[in-house]
């Protein structure tokens, strides 16, 4: 924390089970929900209720806010170039190496908090768990149950073959 | 638990997948298979370089039962899945797809119809693309070109064109086309009617590449398609003969344009480039043996230029185009308005001077204002490829040691610029982050000198062509690695050098510990 920023004003908010979160205004604004609220609102004491994260996801994705509070702020019309990059940070890395269930709620908040980097991030690292694995292995992986019919199965199988490993 | 994601962040994901992930997602479970169809059909023939029958195989499986009658009626017989009457495809796969490329859609088609007369082929295409325009709500990019190999065999009289000519007027091409962003043309067939057609549907066109061809020159009558878009922002041209009427349409995209490229277009009719001045968020603008263009024009547009966001200019005049006597160039205020954001400078012929220098033709050059104000705004380049003439030899020293970030350089030494100095100097300038260094001269310079060049040289390069001098001998080489030994500290990439030099089998041989690849290359020629 650079002791210019540690003087900045905070604001606070609020996880579903009711945790209370003093965050500098440039962290909390990594999230652009929070900063079109705070910029909305302007100043306040009153704490910023959100209720779909809990305090546990909330506290692991403010960790993110603070290590990226001095990143440029992504723009719209770069939308091809985020994806081109599959690249992910170390730190971002080892951010991530988290049991399935938090991977997946930081994406949810992620995406609720409208952090498109860290969204990025965390779908890349899904992505990473897809990559080179069969169907079977897919659903070991995220524990999904096949809901195809045998004939439904082989007939995408059929119509799909020309992508399959020859 | 992944299920539980919402449909934008699934989707998210599979974005970043490749064909083969892709593929196994669509057998996991109806979830994840709706959302990877999407993504792996958007252009399946993008992800092979031979030819994949077997995606015809599924489009033709989606065919309406007219198109299925054309065919039969015509003799096609078309492979089918299953004989059951009843069977219909899991996804409506043609509305998925987003590109239309019409060469790598003939050339798959051919593939499963061997054995059928082209004309067939091109009926099956015809039919395929009916499908998609019907199906899918946007098309973003139509590639209509054939190369003249793939149509050989084809009766000169054919009408190959006639129906994807017709591309805008098939059911549902108003939808389909509309959002259409990128749109690649040759002018193998006249093409004004579809041109016509797709100016009054798409206005989205972000991207547009002409090419002519070099035997069958049709204007295309472009300027109203051009001028009917919103955000144009890349134009790409091989061969333009035209009238040049399209300048006017092209220019008035002046807030949009972020990249033009003229490569062997033919300025003859250009009056003027001062709408070219003010596009002024161009980024790249090239100009690739471009020819007939007047030099007061050009003046004219370096004077007025005002293109502040420029990252990549390249001017590389036809080495045919040399009747002009002043050859040299003020690009000094365009340099100057780039502020800093220039990266990469290109401002030679294009034989790269060699070959003029040997016929005593003049290569256009920097004059001395120019190569000073690369020293005072041109601090970022990261490539500089230009002829340097004696009066330009010492500036252009300052302006190395000015860009700091330089990659790769290239420079022609004219033959009065004197070598036993010269390349020591240079080696002395050079900025440690150079990865490639090209030097071409038709003098010969001391090994000595080149020792200079070396030694003086604290960039670890990569790559170092020592191009068209043939005094280039075993000690020359012994000097280069000493270089990759001691400086470089490993091995050098390549090194290429004039294939009329001196260099023993033996010395090659030896130096094979230090540099990776020696190539010898031929002189460019002209024939």
């Amino acid at each position: 924390m650079t002791s210019e920023s540690s003087e900045g004003k905070k604001v606070t908010l609020k996880s579903c089970d009711d945790v209370e979160f003093k965050v500098e205004i440039p962290v909390a604004s990594r999230s652009i929900l929070l900063k079109n609220m705070i910029e909305d609102v302007g100043e306040t004491d009153q704490s910023i209720p959100l209720p779909n994260v809990n305090e546990k996801v909330l506290k692991k994705v403010l960790e993110w806010c603070q290590h990226h509070v001095n990143d440029p702020q992504p723009t719209n019309d770069d939308d091809d170039s985020r994806r081109r990059n599959t690249e992910i940070d170390d730190w971002d890395q080892r951010f991530l190496n988290v049991e399935q269930d938090m991977l997946f709620e930081i994406i949810l908040a992620a995406n609720y908090l409208d952090i498109k980097p860290l969204l990025d991030i965390g779908c890349k690292t899904v992505a990473n768990m897809i990559k080179g694995k069969s169907p079977e292995e897919i659903r070991n992986t995220f524990n999904i149950v096949n809901d195809f019919t045998p004939e439904e199965e082989e007939q995408i199988r059929k119509e799909n073959e020309w992508a399959e490993d020859r | 638990m992944l299920a539980t994601l919402p449909i934008e962040c699934l989707e998210e994901i599979i974005k970043n997948l490749d064909y083969k992930s892709l593929h196994s997602c669509i057998l996991v479970n109806c979830l994840l298979s709706a959302i990877a169809v999407r993504y792996l059909w958007k252009f399946p023939f993008g992800y092979f370089k031979e030819p994949n029958k077997l995606i015809i195989q599924t489009y033709l499986s989606c065919l309406p039962e007219s198109s299925k009658l054309i065919l039969h009626e015509n003799g096609i017989e078309i492979p089918l899945f299953t004989s059951s009457q009843s069977y219909k495809p899991t996804y409506n796969y043609p509305s998925f797809i987003r590109k239309i490329c019409i060469k790598s859609l003939f050339i798959t088609t051919e593939t499963l119809f061997e054995k059928y007369e082209r004309t067939s082929v091109l009926l099956i295409v015809r039919e395929l693309c009916k499908l998609f325009i019907a199906n899918s709500v946007k098309i973003e990019r139509l590639e209509l070109t054939f190369d003249h190999s793939s149509l050989k065999n084809i009766p000169k009289d054919y009408p190959v064109y006639d129906w994807y000519l017709l591309l805008p007027t098939f059911p549902g091409a108003k939808e389909s086309l509309s959002n259409l962003k990128e749109l690649i043309l040759d002018s193998n067939f006249d093409q004004r009617g579809i041109l016509f057609a797709l100016s009054e549907i798409c206005h989205k066109i972000e991207y547009l590449d002409i090419y002519y061809d070099e035997h069958t020159i049709n204007d295309l009558t472009i300027e109203n398609l051009v001028k009917n878009q919103r955000n144009f922002k890349i134009f790409s041209t091989f061969l333009y003969e035209g009238n040049w009427s399209i300048g006017p349409s092209l220019w008035q995209h002046n807030n949009s344009l972020k990249e033009i490229i003229f490569h062997r277009v033919n300025f003859n009719d250009c009056i003027s480039l001062l709408g070219l001045a003010k596009c002024i968020n161009l980024e790249r603008l090239i100009f690739r043996e471009s020819f007939n263009l007047q030099k007061e024009l050009f003046d004219e547009f370096l004077r007025e230029s005002n293109l502040p966001k420029l990252k990549e200019f390249s001017y590389e005049l036809s080495f045919l185009d040399f009747d002009i006597d002043d050859i040299t160039y003020d690009i000094s205020q365009l340099l100057k308005r780039t502020d800093h954001n220039l990266k990469r400078l290109t401002f030679n012929d294009s034989f790269r001077s060699v070959q003029s220098q040997l016929w005593e033709i003049s290569t256009p050059y920097m004059n001395i204002q120019s190569i000073e104000t690369i020293t005072l705004y041109c601090k970022n380049l990261v490539l500089i490829d230009a002829t340097i003439m004696k009066a330009t030899a010492t500036p252009f020293l300052a302006a190395l040691s000015s860009c700091k970030k330089l990659q790769e350089l290239n420079i022609y030494l004219n033959n009065d610029v004197e070598l036993e100095e010269y390349l020591p100097d240079i080696g002395k300038n050079l900025a440690k982050s150079l990865k490639v260094l090209e030097i071409s001269t038709l003098n010969d310079f001391s090994v000595e000198s080149l020792n200079g060049l070396l030694t003086n040289c604290k960039a670890r390069l990569s790559t170092l062509n020592l191009l068209y001098s043939r005094c280039f001998n075993d000690q020359y080489l012994e000097v280069v690695v000493k270089y990759a030994r001691e400086i470089v500290c490993s091995s050098l990439d390549e090194l290429k050098l004039f294939s009329k030099t001196k260099v023993s089998n033996d010395a090659l041989e030896k130096a094979k510990e230090y540099i990776k690849v020696v190539e010898l290359i031929e002189f460019c020629n002209l024939t």
